[in-house]
């Protein structure tokens, strides 16, 4: 289903000003990337972003609780920076579920314009899906997708260490 | 949970090495990583204390071979052991499709690795998963120890349920990649999605 998703995040994020000084990343919140505007396809460096930016902002979002009073948690972004360059990620749902935008920056003479392009990014995302119907993406979701596998197969992808 | 890109034919999965502290599962992953050659591993992230005792996670991206034409990615993290981080075992839990429970051999352990089992079947309830869905595989590591408990204790007290299981000197390598190759096999035969794209066979 989240597939689907990348030729959107692509749309909106590659046909749009963004500098080029600024690397996107979106993932979910188990730190799988999704889509990148970097052409390190193959770089597993950028799996490692994904990791980072999803554990800290769960970590900030658990940190959250302890703020005592009303519940503002769908307010939250989070922004580690000099007035330069940083790390600023935003969340966003789709299909309810919660995605991060995260963007890696310096020599930014404008960060505050750039964070706000961002959001407005993701509000367009969240109301293209919003009336898009999904629920035919869950087809053949209870199929397994490999069924059998045998020892030489494993023995194939674990050839790398022999 | 596992991301599956029928687009891109790559599959990436989730695996966390849990366990007491001081068991072993960051050597775990030291090792894979050392064993791997540039081009199928990413960066190495080890978020420590200052002791070098894992504080929020040990991150290791991982792209091993193909499968019926589907590239394998994982990615395998480490919880930090020592009691009083439970609410970080349990975030990193988060999406899991496969664990590796690291425990540690040593007589004196087994309240330990009983206390992290019981933390585990916990965390995994309180996020959703059916603990006995998801693919599990033991490791009984610091087995070249002298005072270590029969692996027959191990297997009574930790894996009633009889799981695969692994002895293992993780330090040495002995062990480490049966175990990750066991719990890869599980975690692949326990994705879900058909070999067609929902999309083109719409």
């Amino acid at each position: 289903m989240e597939e689907n998703f990348i030729p959107h995040f692509k749309n909106i994020f590659e046909n749009s000003y963004w500098p080029t000084h600024y690397q996107l990343f979106v993932c979910r919140n188990d730190g799988v990337i999704l889509y990148q505007n970097t052409d390190r396809d193959n770089n597993l460096d950028s799996h490692s972003i994904g990791a980072l930016i999803g554990g800290v902002w769960q970590a900030a979002k658990s940190l959250s609780d302890f703020i005592p009073g009303p519940d503002l948690k769908d307010g939250y972004r989070l922004s580690f920076d000099t007035s330069s360059q940083g790390v600023y990620i935003l969340p966003f749902s789709l299909n309810g579920i919660e995605y991060y935008l995260g963007a890696i920056y310096k020599d930014e003479k404008n960060p505050a314009k750039i964070k706000n392009l961002m959001r407005s990014k993701i509000f367009s995302l969240e109301k293209h899906f919003s009336t898009e119907t999904n629920a035919k993406q869950l087809s053949d979701k209870e199929q397994y997708l490999f069924k059998n596998i045998s020892d030489q197969e494993m023995d194939d992808i674990f050839n790398i260490y022999s | 949970m596992s991301f599956v890109n029928y687009h891109s034919k790559e599959v990436n999965c989730k695996i966390v090495f849990y366990g007491p502290g001081l068991g072993g599962k960051t050597t775990n992953i030291q090792y894979v990583y050392q064993k791997t050659s540039g081009d199928n591993k990413g960066k190495i992230i080890s978020l420590n204390t200052e002791n070098e005792r894992t504080l929020f996670f040990d991150f290791l991206p991982l792209d091993l071979g193909e499968i019926r034409g589907f590239r394998t990615r994982f990615h395998l993290y480490t919880v930090p052991g020592q009691v009083f981080y439970e609410a970080s075992r349990k975030l990193i839990l988060r999406g899991v499709d496969g664990i590796v429970f690291v425990a540690d051999s040593q007589l004196e352990k087994m309240e330990s690795n009983l206390e992290s089992l019981k933390s585990l079947d916990r965390n995994l309830r309180e996020l959703g998963y059916d603990p006995e869905r998801i693919p599990l595989v033991f490791q009984w590591n610091k087995r070249d120890l002298p005072n270590i408990s029969p692996v027959e204790d191990l297997e009574k007290q930790l894996n009633c349920e009889g799981k695969p299981s692994f002895s293992a000197v993780a330090c040495e390598g002995t062990g480490v990649f049966e175990t990750l190759k066991s719990v890869t096999k599980m975690v692949l035969m326990n994705l879900k999605g058909g070999l067609q794209s929902p999309t083109a066979s719409r």
